[in-house]
């Protein structure tokens, strides 16, 4: 009974926590020092501002932040100035209103076809996730994490990868919850000497593989080997996958949500849509195996990354 | 800031000193800043994660050096004698001891600017002050100090004959200081000499080593022979005060420029000596080790495999006695890197090698305590002694082959198994390398040194059952020699890494899918020289699919070693591991079946060839025309040059009798593989049932996975085996229509969970089956290793009944509700008899199953721990 008491308590100051947070696109180097500084504080990899501004100014709509609204609570209620501030945030210059909240979570991630196998395909890749300690077991890691699979998704990525430390349980459940899976390990991956997993979220198969039942049969259906042909053999794949990165992902133990372990809500769905990526949108998408923000110069020569 | 004007330099006028024009640009600097506005960057579209990752962030303490306290060079302290040259004997004992664990680190994938290098006596500056005092005239070490004299000298560092023997002091005040440099020298030779076997072999990953000298000073120059001298010197010279110190102790000890603490005498100094004397026989037999290895050639046979078991031996035996000697002070005195503590914190410091390490990342090292150090490099002897048994399959070669008259030691089988059985160990880069380095000599085609490949691939295949007909048929060979270089690209994959090796099936995977291609054409080309119907069983496609089933088991189950799949998808995983192994063990036994025919015929025809003979022979006695030649001249060697030269006479199975004899080289070996094949396809069909059944006890996984989610993971999952062409790439389809079958057929009753402990039981009659064979081998290790598949089927069986158990409760205290609607989930009910309990109802929802895996039993095996969940 008082266990009962006790997790309807937890749940009720989740869901209240849940309300004061706020989930953002990233929209300004403003923001950088925040997200560095709760970066520096969660992950075991030191990271320079280059290695931040790298996938901050290459793929701001793939960087999401939660804030926790330190008194908005109380001011929305009151029906005061704020809550218009409020509704028109999205056109206001945010630092208006920094002083009231709190940044509490960050995702960082990007999209091009570097980590794609046979290179067909744009590869989301997420680079960087922090929770505040004292706001996690909130479903904040859960909701960025959608959050950015959702736009790698719409931006047509085949899949998201990313490695994570093998001892960091909480980050890997809140990955395999999401539908990650784990796809390589990578000994000693990170320089305190820890090993990765390297984790896959597939979205869709591909198409070389979708097995046309090309006259092969199965051995479930035949027990034995039969006739038929495959054009696979010349396909090359390298066994050495280099270390470039070496990104970390800062979630505890105990990140993941409380709630009922189906964390899939809509967003899930959309995910399986099996959202196919035409020539024409990676075309428009990538230029020279990166990803082109829309108002990023694509020109040549040494170009600026405009601010949002 | 200047720039240099781009038009002179096109017009060829010269560089910056010859009509370049230095402009300064600063206000252009400022006019281009002052129009970018906060956080707005100029980049180039080549600024890539690399850079990004490798850029430097000045005035950052964490990659700006300039900012961190400058460090004090190595010629700097000997100067102001911070590093004493001349150490006590208790200083060089406790240096000596923590030397070997930073060179352990090294052994452990460090690099030696983060492991033996950060003690400062390896250093140019400090082994030169040592060969002064001790008047060690010949080595041709750096002089310099600080970085760069930490840089060996290009050209090998100068004159490089041998040391001049007479000019070393035998002053026994300066014998701790020899000590030290000859441990000193003794370990820069052994790193150099594990650090070539490594290089030699080249199979070294960045998670294994970090073989790169940074052009540090590795004693090259140096003779072994006069590393040898010099340790033994130094040991003559401790082993003279062992005995006056047992004279004398007590009496206070020599004390040289008022740097020397004081020497007692004493327990603690015999202890030192003692600890020193050994230190310095074990790093004599690691010099004469290195040797053995340097100069090993498996193809000498016995002589080689003696050589090394001796000089492993000889080192094993004097690590066993630093052990001893050092276990009092040994975990008292470790010093840490950071020089803080211990009697000896001058000798090491954290910071003096980062100057050579720049900006490269910072690693956190790990040095391990003195016994751990201790432990690291007795396994490192211990994996080295493991690669003897695969050059012992010479050294048996020569015994048996006197004895017994027979080549039964050596097959690609035995041998196949013994690697398996290696790379399950997961042994040390070193030994890795060590026989990765004579498994297979590419340019000479030949295993170990000795056994031509390819004809010990067509006994393999012989061995195995394929007609001689067929394996040396013209036809064949082609197949044979790509085979050939493919199998032996498979064996040296076992001396990788299990990472790595698991990635390197996905290419062999490519390559074993074309020669399944290329078996198809050599069978119908056989087929079609041979006039043989379009039935006959194709040989080459059948074995060549063993192979490639043999490698789909390998990757599946490092899948599970390396702890890849997850809890939600072990259903699926262990179905098809079943299926593969159910295919494996099929072709298995049809090849034996093909065996067993051939070799009856084989008998027919020899019964009566020879029975000719004796009739013939009877004629010629009567007639008085006897040869008087015995039976079976020629022997197995002429034999086999029959069999793998071929003729290409053969016509069908029956002329392959002719041939010669089926060769069948180990009957053990076949029956072991067949028998722990079975047990594993026994667990991996409990394990799916068993997760079939808790998923239909507690009517949904914890986690729910989409269909089309769990399609798209299952085809990646098996996507590596998609170039292969038999057998087939299975789909989740598949293993969905097993499902629906199973539940058409009544699983309902809970048959799945009946099913699998019916599995797990089975597998200790087999397990015991094994055990017997092992015995009969001496096989030790396979022994334990089959114990521990036992262990993991009753592990299993132990789950899945207290499961039952938990499950049925849950199910007795809510049966009234059967049939009603679930307010939680709004899933209709079932109604089902529990999980193996004969007439009882449950109800699956009001309690249900989470299961982790676990590996504990055995690392590729799951054992399911099961939870029962309200």
């Amino acid at each position: 009974m008082l266990e009962s008491i006790q997790h309807n308590r937890e749940q009720k100051n989740e869901s209240s926590l849940e309300a004061r947070i706020k989930y953002v696109g990233y929209s300004s180097e403003k923001q950088l020092g925040a997200i560095m500084a709760l970066v520096d504080r969660d992950l075991s990899e030191p990271y320079s501002i280059f290695t931040y501004r790298y996938f901050l100014c290459g793929w701001p709509d793939l960087c999401f932040l939660a804030y926790i609204d330190d008194d908005a609570s109380s001011k929305a209620v009151a029906g005061d100035q704020y809550s218009l501030k409020k509704a028109s945030a999205e056109s206001m210059d945010r630092d208006e209103y920094n002083e009231h909240r709190t940044l509490v979570g960050v995702i960082v991630g990007k999209a091009d076809n570097e980590g794609s196998q046979d290179s067909k395909g744009l590869c989301g890749y997420i680079a960087m996730l922090a929770v505040e300690t004292s706001y996690r077991r909130a479903g904040i890691g859960r909701k960025l994490v959608s959050r950015a699979v959702a736009r790698m998704v719409e931006i047509g990525c085949q899949e998201v990868a990313l490695e994570a430390e093998v001892t960091n349980i909480g980050a890997l459940h809140l990955y395999e919850r999401q539908g990650f899976a784990r796809e390589e390990r990578l000994l000693k991956y990170y320089l305190n000497g820890v090993d990765a997993f390297r984790l896959k979220l597939w979205l869709k198969m591909e198409d070389d593989f979708i097995m046309p039942h090309d006259g092969r049969q199965s051995m479930h259906e035949s027990g034995q080997c039969c006739g038929g042909k495959n054009d696979q053999h010349n396909e090359q794949r390298h066994p050495h996958g280099d270390k470039k990165a070496v990104l970390a992902h800062g979630i505890e133990a105990n990140d993941s949500p409380t709630g009922p372990p189906n964390c899939s809500g809509g967003r899930e769905e959309d995910i399986d849509g099996n959202i196919m990526v035409t020539r024409q949108n990676l075309t428009s998408l990538s230029l020279e195996g990166r990803h082109v923000h829309p108002q990023r110069s694509d020109a040549v020569e040494p170009s600026r990354w405009q601010e949002r | 800031m200047a720039s240099v004007n781009e038009d002179e330099v096109d017009e060829g006028t010269g560089g910056s000193g010859s009509g370049a024009a230095w402009t300064d640009i600063t206000s252009d600097c400022r006019l281009a800043a002052a129009s970018l506005d906060t956080g707005e960057m100029i980049c180039s579209p080549a600024f890539s994660l690399f850079e990004a990752m490798s850029a430097l962030e000045l005035m950052d303490p964490k990659m700006d050096e300039s900012l961190l306290e400058p460090v004090e060079s190595v010629q700097s302290r000997l100067a102001r004698g911070a590093l004493p040259v001349q150490v006590s004997v208790a200083q060089a004992a406790r240096v000596v001891e923590n030397m070997l664990a930073f060179e352990v680190a090294w052994y452990q994938g460090a690099s030696l600017l983060d492991s033996l290098f950060l003690c400062l006596y390896p250093h140019g500056a400090s082994i030169h002050a040592l060969c002064s005092l001790c008047g060690v005239t010949r080595t041709s070490e750096p002089h310099e100090s600080g970085a760069e004299g930490m840089r060996r000298k290009s050209g090998g560092g100068g004159a490089a004959g041998p040391i001049v023997r007479d000019a070393i002091t035998s002053d026994p005040a300066c014998t701790p200081a020899l000590t030290l440099l000859a441990v000193v020298f003794g370990t820069l030779k052994t790193v150099a000499g594990f650090r070539k076997v490594i290089l030699d072999a080249d199979i070294y990953e960045e998670e294994d080593a970090q073989p790169n000298s940074l052009g540090l000073y590795l004693a090259e120059n140096l003779e072994t022979d006069d590393a040898i001298f010099l340790l033994k010197e130094a040991r003559e010279g401790l082993r003279l005060q062992e005995g006056g110190s047992s004279q004398n102790k007590g009496v206070a000890g020599h004390e040289e420029g008022g740097e020397m603490e004081e020497r007692k005498g004493g327990p603690g100094e015999d202890r030192d000596l003692a600890s020193l004397v050994a230190q310095l026989t074990f790093r004599i037999a690691l010099l004469n080790l290195i040797d053995v290895l340097h100069s090993f050639h498996p193809s000498q046979g016995a002589k080689a495999g003696h050589a090394m078991r001796d000089a492993l031996q000889e080192a094993i035996d004097a690590l066993g006695t630093i052990k001893e000697g050092g276990k009092e002070t040994v975990e008292e005195e470790k010093v840490e890197a950071s020089g803080e503590s211990g009697s000896v914190a001058f000798a090491f410091d954290r910071g003096i090698t980062r100057a050579l390490k720049g900006n490269a990342p910072r690693r956190v090292i790990h040095i391990p305590s003195l016994s751990q150090a201790f432990l690291v490099y007795r396994t490192l002897l211990d994996d080295l002694g493991k690669t003897l048994a695969a050059f012992a399959f010479d050294v048996n070669f020569e015994v048996e082959k006197e004895a017994t008259g027979t080549e039964r030691a050596f097959s690609l089988q035995r041998l196949r198994m013994f690697l398996d059985a290696f790379a399950a160990a997961s042994p040390g880069i070193i030994a890795r390398s060590f026989l990765h380095q004579h498994l297979v000599k590419e340019d000479e085609d030949l295993l170990l040194g000795r056994f031509p490949f390819s004809l010990a691939l067509a006994e393999h295949m012989q061995g195995v059952g394929l007609p001689v007909s067929v394996v040396c048929s013209p036809q064949s060979q082609a197949f044979l020699l790509t085979a050939a270089k493919t199998l032996a690209e498979a064996l040296r994959n076992l001396c990788h890494n299990k990472a790595r090796q698991r990635t390197r099936l996905e290419v062999l995977f490519q390559d074993l899918g074309v020669l399944e291609e290329q078996a198809e054409i050599s069978d119908a080309d056989f087929r079609a020289a041979h006039q043989l119907s379009e039935n006959t069983t194709p040989f080459l496609l059948q074995w060549i699919m063993e192979e490639a089933l043999r490698h789909m088991q390998s990757y599946i189950q490092l899948g599970f070693e390396l702890d890849l799949y997850a809890a939600t998808e072990a259903e699926e995983i262990l179905w098809y591991l079943d299926c593969l192994l159910s295919v494996r063990l099929q072709i298995l036994t049809s090849l034996e079946n093909q065996r067993i025919e051939l070799e009856k015929l084989r008998r027919q025809t020899t019964a009566a060839a020879s029975s000719d003979k004796e009739k013939q022979g009877k004629k010629e006695s009567k007639s008085g025309t006897g040869t008087g030649k015995g039976r079976g001249g020629g022997g197995k060697k002429k034999q086999k040059n029959k069999g793998a030269k071929g003729t290409g006479e053969n016509k069908g199975e029956e002329v392959a009798v002719e041939g010669g004899p089926t060769i069948r080289p180990d009957d053990d070996a076949l029956a072991e593989t067949q028998i722990a094949l079975s047990i594993h396809r026994l667990l991996a069909r409990g394990g799916h049932l068993a997760l079939t059944g808790l998923g239909r006890a507690r009517g949904s996984w914890p986690i729910e996975i989409p269909r089309a989610r769990a399609a798209i993971r299952f085809h990646h999952r098996f996507k590596a085996f998609a170039p292969l062409r038999y057998p087939a790439l299975m789909t989740y389809d598949d293993f969905q229509a097993v499902h629906d079958q199973r539940r058409e057929e009544g699983d309902e009753e809970g048959a799945s969970l009946t099913n699998a402990k019916e599995c797990f039981k089975a597998v200790k009659t087999l397990v015991e089956h094994g055990v017997r064979i092992k015995s009969h081998l001496q096989d030790e290790e396979g022994k334990v290793n089959l114990k521990n598949l036992a262990r993991a089927a009753i592990s299993n069986s132990v789950a899945l009944v207290q499961a039952e158990a938990s499950l049925r409760e849950g199910g007795e205290k809510g049966g009234n509700r059967i049939g009603k609607e679930d307010s939680r989930n709004g899933l209709k009910k079932e109604e089902i008899r529990g999980a193996g309990v004969e007439g009882k109802e449950i109800e699956r929802p009001r309690k249900h199953a989470e299961v982790t895996l676990s590996f504990v039993a055995h690392p590729q095996v799951p054992v399911l721990v099961v939870k029962v969940m309200e």
